[in-house]
């Protein structure tokens, strides 16, 4: 049974190459206008889920469902509601960047002026206008991963899949291209996207699933999966000589402790543990020169559930 | 994804010519053929010029000139000069300053000599000369007349009685145009050889093929390569024309005996032509994008040589022009895989039944058909396979599975 706000539900897929497992009976639905990111390490199935979705693969099993348009009794999309930006990125070197964009967005559905007005004004907009009957060849990669985003969105589509949309550009371009998405998401366009970059995808994502080895780790808002994640908060310390650290493991409000340097300690509180008794036994027994205190991130998140599903499958 | 039926043909057709825009240059094309002019030029103008300004004579003293009457046509370079007495130191000295051109002794007529400096160019003209004078002196003495010696050289005469319709042996001009068919056949295998194996092998280098394969399903766009890519093979065939015409015409300005061989005049035969053409484009285009799509890196993979296959059906249409009306024609006019040069050249060259083509041409058809389906198959499995070759056993699995 659909949620009236699911734009796509996936039942129970699985995917097999060879012996490897790629995606293990996964489920998980994406809802209408939302941000969701698709996190894992390397290997942990994400692209041959994209694949999926994208059509470009078949599930061995399980079903998946797009609800894009309302009116429509379909649920296979059609290629002019879908965005694709492949984490294998790759477009015409030799051919003008505008022809490129506007047989993409011919081959999307869009008629070719339409197609080749929507380029203009996204070249405009990443400041490439100037550079539009360049080969693509001549562009710096940033550049050249601009274009190619473009090519992914230039059409409007209502759910765009963005693998890796930040890799290849400085901070300054990561924060332009995270203002974009949720740009494009303010527009109506649903994303979702798979990146490696924990703090950049904690700021935009609405949700989550988290994967290792082809299957689901953690799921849902990114507060619920803080709230689920047995630490409450991180805290770390800065003392003058090497701590003892066993001392600071064996107390009862102590998740895990972890030696950053010489001087430096992070230590993950359990939830609803009182920092101030952790803080008296450790000045009692260290010289403190700072104390820090820190949310926990998505990406403190990731390293603990991976590192205890690696650690799960081993025993 | 999908894009409905009326949107794949559409996209098809996008893609047709995207392929064809892709690698299709006007710009190259006028220059190949101003250069084919310019080229053409260089060689008559030339040769032209070359030879107007080297038409001095060359004196030839003759000793004895009695001995035969050598007759030279008005054109020839050698200019006689008559010396009734032998030769002298004066003379070999005039030879070596290369004032004259040589000493001809006529001691009898089976006793001639000749003194040059080193062989001449005129020295075939010459020979044909005194040849001829030497023949009519021997006529002469035979008491035999020019008539009688031609009537004891002349073949035996056949008078042939057919009991079907025979078409008439075919005529050199018949021959060069099949065989200029049939060269132009394995050029624009060459051109859709070059072209698809560059643009599907490039695409998977680059990686664009999965941004494509999300957009069109592979069947929309292998029809769409091949279509395009056939079209374009064709249009560079024009411009091979043009500019073979352009290098003919040329020719003929500065004389130079070339023609346009115009044997091929029926529409009929133009139509048959031109459908068996695009046929046989279409079936190696298929072809080629099949086994493309398979390479993982042309410049290391062995199936690069694969490629190449298409040219052996082309060029055994070639033993065609020899005997066209041979069983092994005959056969080769319905093997799809040969029938679209093989059964042009006949067409040229001999006369074929409307059965025997309509046959030929729906054994052909079917052929690309089956052809296409099982391209398209291996073309949407492998253009996503990177790193890695398809092995054939995979890909006749493919084949299996997907009739199932």
């Amino acid at each position: 049974m659909k949620n009236s706000d699911e734009i796509l539900k996936v039942d129970s897929i699985r995917k097999q190459f060879g012996k490897i497992t790629a995606v293990n009976n996964l489920s998980f639905s994406i809802n209408r206008g939302e941000i969701f990111a698709l996190l894992g390490p390397n290997g942990a199935g994400k692209t041959t889920i994209v694949r999926m979705l994208m059509d470009i693969i078949k599930p061995d099993e399980g079903i998946i469902e797009f609800y894009l348009n309302e009116n429509k009794n379909s649920r296979i999309p059609l290629a002019s509601e879908l965005g694709y930006l492949p984490e294998e990125r790759g477009l015409y070197q030799e051919i003008p960047i505008i022809k490129t964009l506007t047989f993409m967005g011919v081959i999307r559905g869009m008629i070719k002026k339409q197609a080749e007005k929507s380029a203009e004004e996204w070249l405009e907009k990443l400041e490439l206008y100037e550079r539009k009957n360049e080969k693509l060849s001549t562009l710096s990669k940033g550049n050249q991963q601009k274009v190619q985003f473009i090519s992914s969105v230039l059409h409007n589509p209502s759910f765009a899949v963005l693998d890796e949309p930040f890799a290849g550009f400085d901070p300054i371009n990561q924060e332009a291209f995270l203002m974009i998405i949720k740009e494009l998401r303010d527009k109506g366009t649903t994303i979702l996207l798979s990146a490696h970059q924990m703090h950049l995808v904690e700021r935009i994502a609405d949700r989550v699933l988290l994967l290792n080895n082809g299957k689901k780790i953690a799921y849902g808002t990114v507060d619920e999966i803080k709230k689920d994640f047995s630490s409450g908060e991180k805290i770390i310390i800065n003392v003058e000589s090497i701590p003892d650290l066993s001392l600071l493991q064996n107390d009862d409000a102590v998740e895990k402790v972890e030696s950053i340097n010489d001087t430096e300690v992070k230590i993950f509180l359990k939830q609803n543990k009182s920092l101030s008794g952790l803080l008296n036994k450790a000045a009692s027994n260290y010289t403190i020169t700072s104390v820090e205190t820190e949310h926990i991130s998505l990406h403190d998140i990731f390293i603990e559930r991976i590192s205890k599903d690696k650690g799960e499958s081993n025993a | 994804m999908h894009n409905g039926r009326n949107s794949q043909i559409k996209l098809t057709l996008e893609v047709v010519k995207w392929e064809f825009n892709r690698w299709f240059k006007l710009k190259d094309q006028i220059i190949t053929l101003l250069i084919s002019a310019l080229i053409s030029l260089l060689i008559f103008g030339g040769k032209a010029l070359i030879e107007k300004f080297s038409d001095d004579k060359v004196e030839l003293v003759i000793i004895n000139s009695g001995v035969l009457p050598i007759k030279l046509s008005n054109e020839s370079k050698i200019e006689l000069i008559k010396k009734e007495f032998a030769e002298t130191d004066e003379q070999k000295k005039l030879l070596a300053k290369k004032e004259i051109g040589g000493i001809l002794i006529l001691n009898d007529i089976d006793n001639i000599e000749l003194t040059v400096n080193k062989e001449p160019a005129w020295l075939g003209e010459l020979q044909k000369a005194l040849t001829s004078a030497r023949q009519q002196i021997k006529l002469k003495q035979s008491n035999i007349s020019q008539e009688q010696l031609k009537n004891i050289f002349q073949q035996a005469q056949i008078k042939m009685n057919y009991t079907e319709t025979k078409r008439e042996e075919s005529s050199t001009g018949e021959k060069v145009s099949a065989g200029i068919f049939i060269g132009l056949m394995l050029l624009g295998v060459f051109f859709g050889l070059s072209y698809q194996f560059v643009a599907i092998t490039g695409e998977k280098q680059l990686r664009i093929t999965e941004v494509i394969a999300s957009a069109i399903s592979p069947k929309t766009w292998i029809n769409g390569k091949i279509l395009g890519i056939s079209l374009l093979s064709i249009v560079l065939l024009v411009t091979s024309v043009l500019s073979t015409v352009v290098f003919i015409i040329v020719s003929s300005i500065f004389r130079s005996g070339w023609s346009i061989p115009l044997s091929i005049t029926n529409p009929l035969l133009i139509v048959a032509l031109f459908i068996l053409s695009i046929s046989g484009f279409l079936l190696w285009n298929t072809f080629f994008s099949a086994i493309a799509a398979t390479i993982n890196d042309p410049n290391t993979s062995a199936r690069s040589s694969l490629m190449m296959v298409p040219v052996i059906p082309v060029a055994i249409a070639f033993y065609a022009l020899g005997d066209p009306d041979s069983l092994v024609m005959k056969i080769l006019s319905f093997f799809p895989l040969t029938s679209s040069p093989v059964l042009s050249a006949r067409l040229v060259l001999t006369d074929v039944s409307f059965i025997e083509i309509l046959l030929s041409l729906i054994l052909l058809i079917v052929t690309i058909w089956y052809l296409r389906k099982a391209a398209g198959i291996i073309f949407s499995l492998s253009i996503l396979m990177y790193g890695k070759e398809p092995s054939w056993k995979e890909i006749s699995k493919w084949i299996r599975e997907s009739r199932k």
